[in-house]
């Protein structure tokens, strides 16, 4: 296939190489190279345009092209050839460089742009010739040649990150192509990802810029529109997954239904519909694309928030519920393609890269129990593969699922796992997935299972023949700490900590273990003469570990007499004096100070500890040194004195006061929250969460949404707004090319419920695509006081004349007034323009009135009305009415009553009060309950007068006053 | 996040490809040492006993696989997910394959401007610009015939 022979392959750049590989000497090759670069220095004339040379013409400038060419890549090769080590020595050549980029022969434009896109991550290099590369780029993004602009956005997409200059100079060049809907798809693919580049390099060209933020992702986003077109997908979701991390992700959260859509035909529809021949980009090896799968789930772990959120992300709870059913389905089928026996690796590959991403997904969206079980036998089964990067992938995949789904998928594993985990890890070879064993084993650990799981550890330390030191280490720590946590039996505690201790294998050089060891040793009473007990028995082994002797020598120089039953201080001092001379400086310090604390025991051994330190006078250690001439000195006082010197100076220790387990801060990633310091074994604790869950956009808490009061309003919005107030169904929105109509209902028994179906309908002449609407609520947090709840979205496409229906429901937690409405806004576009609307839907506390008619009652009654009217008046006083005069707009007294029926109220059949409507109902909410409300309109000379009285008080009057004069208004 | 380098060594260390998205942490000069890190920490793998994946930094891990004698080795941020760039990695050799008609390093060597090319059309910004082989194959010839 290498197909042109003649005027790509240049000779001379292959002869060159072939002359490299030639030489069988490093010194010979530099030579070569050396010869090389006086010649092409030579050809290009550098510093001395006039010279000749072999007969060869020595200025540049009568170059051509070809050989310019030909002596830039060569060039290149040096550079790569010397792994990089030569930059500075073709620096000479940049000149000529950028002359052959402006070459119009495509193959040399080629190479000048290659050789660049070498060089440029070199910061001296932008500064040489940076200038001139960014005019050129210049002219070839504005090239009506395709290749150019191509070449111009390779090079851009390559070295984006390394030239902040280039985002300034060309990002307006770039956007251009990438929006332009006359571009080729291969230019709208490669410009994708150089703008994305460009923004990595510096993004504040987005974010300082309200209005071209919103204008450029809604472009972008719009590139997603062709639900079908993967080809172009795959070039711009990594830009549409920077932008929702790091640009604007409340503005990418629209997308979440139409992302779905597209995961759910790539993974669902597309295999076995027989569709899968059409559409040959969404799969690989018929398989579903693991590019398009991932990165959409990528996106989507950005946007929507662990169930547990409190940042004011949208959780599973904001998600109509087709879509969530779509993602959910997903997750199912994943399953399903990652069990499929395959004998070949690549499909094996494939099919583990779908499922691990959608199993790290699925706990976003509140899976159930049978969806947990499914992962973990999933995920567990794969354990068994015998290749490696499969156990590896499942084990870390277990670890998140366990770590984020919680409890749930703990117990799973727990409770039919646990033995073939025990099992791999003491077959397992690879150091990696033993790592990821034992974080996993970390984490599923519990007060019921922690007496195996360090079992199988110990054995794991004891029998294995790997001698990674690191993961011994971190074995060990982690062993003691689950020990610390998780022991309900106090004895069982100091064995194990003891035989961890002992493991002279493990070699950790860590003190904090048996310092922790021993600190809570000293601060539990109980466990001292087990604990001397048990040192007793391993002191006198040989090679018994220096960890042993340490905590020996503090433990028996602390509690020597609760051991003094079977054990005399004479044989304890034997014990260390034999030990001494085996141990590191640090041990034998402590054994010093373990010999005085004997010595103050028992005053027999005085002659013997005295002949030690002697003999230590001549230690070459300053420590050691010094010690012993101390202590001798201190027994030589009490001599002299006959004060009891060690008894004040080697009082026994006082209990520790540390909080913190100091060997939690070695455990690092694995953040488990802080223990307590065990006082008093046993301590049993739920285990917190460990590694952290996939990354989550990160919002800034703000006490309500930004979002809902930063722009206008579309003009003419208040109409539909006050007619939804009123009616249950009706016209909401018309514009040029979209009219909406609503219908509300009351959802039975749940009157604080209304669903609320708005229809939109294409009247336009052209089609509407890319409709996207997002619902953005006054605040989602501190107790909001609605919250809404997508059933389904719209289509995101309407033919001309046709409609789509979206569906959504209010729930009233607590009455607001209604200027803290949740505005609804709609994207689209239609014949090539994009257009917005922004309006707002009324979430009053009306809403929810139910007159007592509707629960088959027959109507109050004037008398019953002035009856309870003035019962709420002395039981309320004035705190509980509201009041309020308004210039009524209403003609008649006839058209206020008729608006305040169609809200809801009950209105009181009476003919003995003029001019005045009495009217009553009952609002409810979810957190307030029912409140009774009477109500007295009086309109007079043009002005209407509005009384209210309701149960709950002035608050929910002034609420239902609001919404009246917003009604008749 | 995304690709930060695509390295191709052979199996004594010779660098055969490389490609930045961003540049290697510290001074240019030390290119050549994070280099030389990334060979002795790919080629003291292995390859039976363990996986293709192995930390390189506090900010990179790589994703690497070998190829007769060549490894192919792509940086990638440590939260990103592993296993697709191993596709990565099968695709660009599938295709360098397909063009070169079975491969090997010495293809490499004296075509490096063509395998360029293949890279340029396959990955930019550090992303996957295409994914279809066919596609690739038709675009890199008809760019390999034009003057």
């Amino acid at each position: 296939m290498v197909g042109n022979t003649n005027y790509n392959s240049m000779k001379g750049l292959q002869l060159f190489i072939a002359d490299l590989r030639g030489s069988l000497h490093a010194e010979d090759r530099e030579k070569r190279i050396q010869s090389e670069m006086v010649n092409i220095r030579k050809q290009f004339g550098a510093g001395n345009s006039t010279d000749s040379v072999n007969g060869y013409p020595g200025t540049a400038s009568t170059l051509n092209g070809y050989q310019r060419k030909k002596y830039v890549a060569k060039l290149a090769y040096i550079f790569i050839a010397t792994n990089t080590t030569r930059i500075s020595d073709v620096m000479f050549g940049l000149d000529q460089c950028c002359e052959l980029m402006a070459s119009n022969v495509y193959s040399e434009k080629y190479i000048a742009y290659m050789t660049l896109e070498l060089l440029y991550s070199n910061p001296s290099v932008c500064q040489q010739v940076g200038d001139r590369v960014i005019a050129q780029l210049k002219k070839d993004l504005a090239s009506m040649t395709e290749n150019h602009v191509a070449l111009a956005l390779n090079f851009l997409g390559v070295t984006g990150k390394c030239d902040p200059n280039l985002t300034h100079e060309l990002i307006h060049e770039v956007f251009q192509v990438l929006r332009s809907p006359t571009s080729a798809q291969i230019l709208q693919k490669k410009s994708s990802l150089a703008f994305l580049a460009l923004l990595r390099n510096d993004s504040t060209i987005l974010t300082q810029d309200a209005r071209r933020k919103q204008l450029w992702i809604q472009r972008i986003m719009g590139l997603l529109d062709d639900s079908t077109n993967y080809r172009l997908m795959v070039s711009v979701l990594p830009l549409v997954e920077y932008i929702a991390r790091e640009v604007d992700g409340a503005a990418c959260v629209k997308l979440v239904p139409q992302l779905s859509e597209i995961l759910h035909n790539c993974i669902v529809h597309e295999r076995g519909s027989g569709r899968a021949g059409g559409l040959p980009d969404s799969t690989y090896k018929n398989i579903p694309s693991p590019w398009i799968v991932t990165k959409i789930v990528s996106i989507l772990n950005i946007l929507i928030g662990s169930p547990s959120s409190s940042n004011g992300e949208i959780t599973f709870t904001n998600i109509d519920q087709g879509t969530l059913r779509k993602l959910r389905m997903c997750v199912t089928r994943a399953i399903d393609i990652g069990t499929q026996p395959t004998a070949d690796m690549l499909t094996r590959t494939i099919q583990n890269t779908i499922l691990f991403s959608l199993i790290n997904f699925a706990s976003k969206l509140d899976p159930s129990a049978d969806a947990i079980r499914n992962s973990v036998n999933a995920l567990t089964s794969l354990l068994s593969s015998n290749e490696i990067n499969t156990r590896y992938l499942a084990l870390d995949c277990l670890i998140k699922l366990c770590s984020v789904s919680g409890k749930g998928a703990q117990d799973e594993v727990r409770s039919g796992h646990m033995d073939q985990l025990f099992h791999i890890l003491l077959v397992e070879r690879d150091t990696s997935v033993v790592r990821k064993i034992v974080d996993l084993l970390y984490t599923l650990t519990d007060a019921g299972n922690v007496e195996s799981n360090v079992n199988t550890l110990l054995k794991y330390m004891t029998d294995s023949k790997q001698n990674d030191y690191q993961l011994r280490s971190d074995i060990a720590v982690k062993v003691a700490i689950l020990t610390e946590k998780f022991a309900t039996d106090t004895t069982w505690y100091v064995i194990v900590s003891l035989r961890l201790l002992s493991l002279s294998n493990a070699s950790f050089n860590n003190n904090e273990i048996w310092q922790r060891l021993c600190q809570i040793i000293v601060n539990n009473e109980s466990l001292q003469k087990l604990s001397c007990d048990h040192l007793l028995q391993y002191l006198p082994q040989p090679n018994i570990s220096e960890a042993i002797v340490k905590a020996g020598a503090f433990v028996l120089g602390e509690y020597a007499e609760v051991a003094s039953s079977k054990i005399s201080y004479g044989e304890i001092f034997n014990m260390f004096a034999d030990k001494y001379f085996s141990v590191s400086n640090l041990c034998r310090a402590m054994i010093l100070t373990t010999l005085m604390k004997l010595y103050r025991r028992d005053p027999s051994l005085v002659s013997a500890v005295i002949k030690f330190f002697q003999l230590e006078l001549n230690s070459l250690d300053l420590e050691l040194q010094t010690r012993s001439y101390e202590y001798l000195k201190i027994i030589q006082l009490e001599k002299i004195s006959g004060v009891k010197l060690v008894d004040i100076l080697f009082e026994p220790m006082v209990p520790f006061s540390r909080k913190k387990n100091p060997l939690l801060s070695r455990l690092e990633g694995a953040s488990l929250s802080a223990f307590d310091l065990t006082d008093s074994l046993p301590s049993v604790k739920g285990i917190s969460n460990a590694p952290t869950p996939p990354p989550t956009r990160k919002v800034k808490p703000t006490a309500h949404n930004s979002a809902n009061n930063s722009q206008p309003l579309s003009p003419g919005w208040r109409d539909g707004f006050k007619r939804m107030l009123i009616h249950r169904q009706g016209v909401f929105y018309s514009s040029t090319f979209l009219k909406i109509f609503f219908r509300t209902a009351a959802i039975p028994h749940q009157s604080e419920l209304l669903e609320v179906t708005l229809t939109y309908v294409n009247t336009s002449e052209l089609p509407i695509t890319s409709l996207l609407t997002e619902i953005v609520p006054y605040k989602t947090e501190e107790d909001p006081p609605y919250i809404i709840k997508v059933i389904s979205v719209p289509s995101a496409g309407i033919a001309k004349g046709e409609r789509t229906a979206h569906i959504f429901e209010i729930l009233t937690r607590q009455g607001s007034p209604l200027g803290q409405s949740p505005i609804l806004n709609i994207n689209f576009k239609c014949g090539g323009s994009v257009d917005g609307l922004k309006v707002k839907i009324p979430a009053g506390i009306t809403n929810t009135i139910t007159s007592g008619r509707l629960e088959n009652r027959t109507g109050v009654t004037l008398a019953q009305f002035i009856q309870r009217w003035k019962a709420l008046g002395q039981a309320l006083g004035k705190e509980g009415e509201n009041h309020a005069i308004v210039l009524a707009k209403q003609s008649s007294l006839e058209q206020v009553q008729s608006c305040v029926e169609r809200m809801g109220f009950d209105i009181v059949e009476q003919k003995m009060v003029e001019n005045t409507i009495f009217a009553a109902g009952i609002v409810r909410t979810k957190n307030d309950g029912n409140s009774g409300c009477l109500m007295k309109l009086r309109c007079k000379s043009g002005e209407l007068e509005v009384t209210c009285k309701t149960t709950q008080g002035h608050f929910v009057s002034e609420l239902i006053v609001g919404c009246v004069l917003e009604s008749v208004s | 996040m995304a690709i930060k380098f695509v390295i191709c060594l052979n199996k004594q260390g010779v660098l055969r490809l490389i490609r930045l998205f961003e540049p290697f942490p510290g001074d240019v000069s030390n290119n050549q040492s994070t280099i030389a890190q990334i060979y002795k920490l790919v080629s003291s793998r292995e390859h039976k006993h363990q996986s293709n994946f192995v930390e390189f930094s506090d900010s990179t891990k790589l994703v690497y696989k070998r190829y007769a004698g060549l490894y192919f080795v792509l940086g990638i941020g440590l939260q990103d997910e592993e296993l697709i760039y191993l596709s990565h990695i099968h695709l660009f050799v599938e295709v360098l394959d397909a063009f070169f008609g079975n491969v090997c390093e010495l293809d490499i060597v004296f075509n490096f401007h063509k395998a360029y090319m293949i890279l340029d059309e396959l990955i930019i910004g550090g992303e996957i610009q295409e994914t279809s082989k066919d596609v690739l194959l038709e675009r890199i010839s008809h760019l390999d015939r034009l003057n």
